[in-house]
């Protein structure tokens, strides 16, 4: 800030715009969840870095502990969301996600 | 979270895995995404550096868990949308110090004074556009703004920018909204930096700096066209470094300054110009985006015959990509810049090359170790890679597996065309430099210069930048 001195020309004021922009936020319902595991059909898709390979080896373990009827879609069914064909699977994958008939996805790993 | 998205159109519920350096980024990319409250299960920690033992600990006793909860958890109504200026609503009256204030606490600046974005000013940078206002050049990630023509003048003012720089923010931002260009990675780990690349009449028009210091801040063009870049990331796409909620850059840089090639120089050589290159006519003015993750250090040149020129610009080339080439071969894109010193670039021309016989040679003489690209991915993101799988795969040229020594060396660049080579810099020494773009995030994407009808005559009665009035 500016010191108050006896002989100084008033600053002047600036009235100033937005600098962004409207905004053009999608909306998506997001679906039910699982309130009822045992026996659904769960889907891994990963972006194949940050070890999700053991990570979703240990999920589908637990999960399987505690609910023994659930069911298991791999990872390579989905493809890899981060490789150098991710439009492709990208554009594939509500098909792929339709044809493995799953209840629901787990997603990773973002890191 | 693009992939939550997805399954949740797809009509199944989604649960992401994030590791809890990420979490405020994943809540703001679900909202961006229309997917606010999709659910995010914590892994504790950085998952790289953890142990196997330590892996399976936390799997098991909070992912697990969080997973868990999610699945029980009833769906959130989101919240609703707050309500946002209009382009020409004031939404602030103060004076310059209060303005800095006011655009500090909303996170509108990039910590340096900016130019108070009045009604007057933001009309003088439209003067030097025939588009309307309200024009959507694209959709901008994170946050899925509307690239407006609008807002383009507002940040271009806020830079410190002049009004007659207008078209070539309008390309800039043109360009960033490419999808190409893969905006909605800016805000990525290795923190990569957009660069600007200015070819043609307009960057003598405007007073560019393409000689000595080119890369420095200092002169007007350079730096605040620059600058613009970085700010309209932050205030229209939403990258914005800490306190805000988006930006994962580890480390990150400062903006870099526009570069512009030395016109002059390239015509003296007889060679084509950067635009050229991209198959622009030399009488365009073509901007050109790129990332940058890297910059080699100086790069001197001595000899007077092709392979002594090449000796330690192809070297420095590939230390300065070094191990992170590996993304190049995972995501299949790699465009590094060189910018080459006007007298290496004589040296060279002398000897009968041209930007072609220097590409090539890049191609062929820019390696490394095979270990490093195979390496590297574990400290990055915890595995190991096989270049002889990907080459199983189908995925790289079978010359990657060629034998299994691990000391064997390998090429790091995908093919000859995309090196870059922009002639600038001191035309008195001969030195030359390479920027390295991130792969696939921030490949070059050019834009031609589109000039309102009277710019001849309005550029030639502009008030120099230096000082001095063009027409006298």
């Amino acid at each position: 800030m500016t010191a108050e001195r006896p002989d100084a020309v008033p600053e002047p004021e600036f009235a100033v715009v937005w600098p962004s922009a409207r905004s053009t936020f999608p909306r998506v319902a997001l679906n039910t969840r699982l309130p009822d595991p045992e026996g659904k059909r769960i889907g891994f898709i990963w972006d194949h870095v940050f070890r999700g390979d053991e990570i979703y080896e240990l999920v589908e373990a637990e999960l399987t502990k505690r609910y023994p009827t659930m069911t298991f879609v791999p990872y390579p069914e989905f493809g890899n969301i981060h490789g150098e064909d991710e439009p492709q699977v990208f554009a594939a994958l509500p098909d792929r996600i339709r044809e493995k008939e799953v209840d629901a996805v787990i997603v990773g790993v973002g890191a | 979270m693009r992939a939550c998205k997805t399954a949740e159109e797809a009509g199944v519920p989604a649960f992401a895995i994030v590791s809890t350096g990420f979490l405020r980024q994943a809540h703001a990319s679900a909202r961006a995404l229309g997917i606010e409250g999709a659910w995010v299960a914590e892994y504790p920690g950085v998952i790289p550096t953890d142990s196997r033992d330590q892996l399976e600990k936390k799997v098991r006793d909070v992912v697990v868990s969080n997973l868990l909860a999610g699945f029980a958890a009833p769906i959130q109504e989101p919240t609703a949308a707050a309500v946002e200026p209009a382009p020409t609503d004031i939404v602030f009256t103060g004076s310059f110090d209060a303005v800095q204030d006011h655009f500090h606490d909303h996170l509108w600046s990039d910590g340096l004074p900016v130019v108070p974005p009045t009604l007057g000013r933001v009309d003088a940078f439209m003067s030097f556009t025939a588009r309307e206002r309200s024009e959507v050049l694209g959709i901008l990630h994170p946050e899925h703004r509307a690239a407006t023509v609008w807002s383009v003048a507002v940040n271009g003012v806020m830079a410190g920018c002049r009004p007659e720089y207008m078209p070539v923010l309008l390309s800039v931002a043109d360009a960033i909204a490419d999808p190409e260009f893969r905006l909605e990675d800016a805000g990525s780990t290795p923190g990569w930096e957009p660069l600007v690349v200015v070819s043609g009449p307009i960057a003598a028009q405007l007073e560019f700096n393409t000689e000595g210091g080119l890369m420095r801040v200092g002169p007007q063009a350079n730096t605040s066209i620059g600058r613009f870049l970085r700010m309209y990331m932050r205030n229209v796409a939403g990258w914005r470094t800490p306190p805000g909620t988006t930006d994962k850059g580890s480390i990150g840089s400062t903006f870099n300054v526009a570069l512009a090639e030395d016109d002059a120089m390239v015509e003296e050589l007889g060679w084509p110009s950067f635009r050229e290159d991209l198959g622009f006519d030399p009488a365009d003015s073509v901007v050109t985006v790129q990332s940058v993750v890297a910059i080699s250090p100086p790069i001197y040149s001595g000899g007077d015959t092709p392979d002594q020129l090449m000796e330690p610009i192809s070297h420095l080339m590939a230390t300065t990509m070094g191990p992170w080439s590996f993304t190049g071969l995972w995501y299949g894109r790699k465009h590094p810049l060189l910018l080459l010193s006007p007298a290496v670039a004589r040296a060279f021309a002398a000897c009968g090359w041209g930007k072609d016989e220097i590409r090539q040679q890049l191609f062929d003489e820019v390696t490394l170790e095979a270990r490093w690209l195979e390496r590297y991915p574990f400290h990055v993101a915890g595995a190991d890679d096989s270049l002889a799988r990907r080459v199983d795969e189908g995925l790289i040229p079978a010359l990657y597996a060629a034998s299994d020594d691990p000391e064997r060396q390998v090429p790091l660049l995908r093919r000859p065309e995309w090196t870059g080579i922009v002639v600038a810099g001191d035309p008195g020494r001969n030195q030359s430099k390479v920027y390295v773009n991130n792969h696939e995030q921030g490949p070059p994407v050019s834009r031609r210069v589109v000039l309102p009808d009277d710019w001849e005559t309005r550029v030639s009665t502009r008030r120099s930048p230096s000082g001095h009035d063009n027409q006298s």
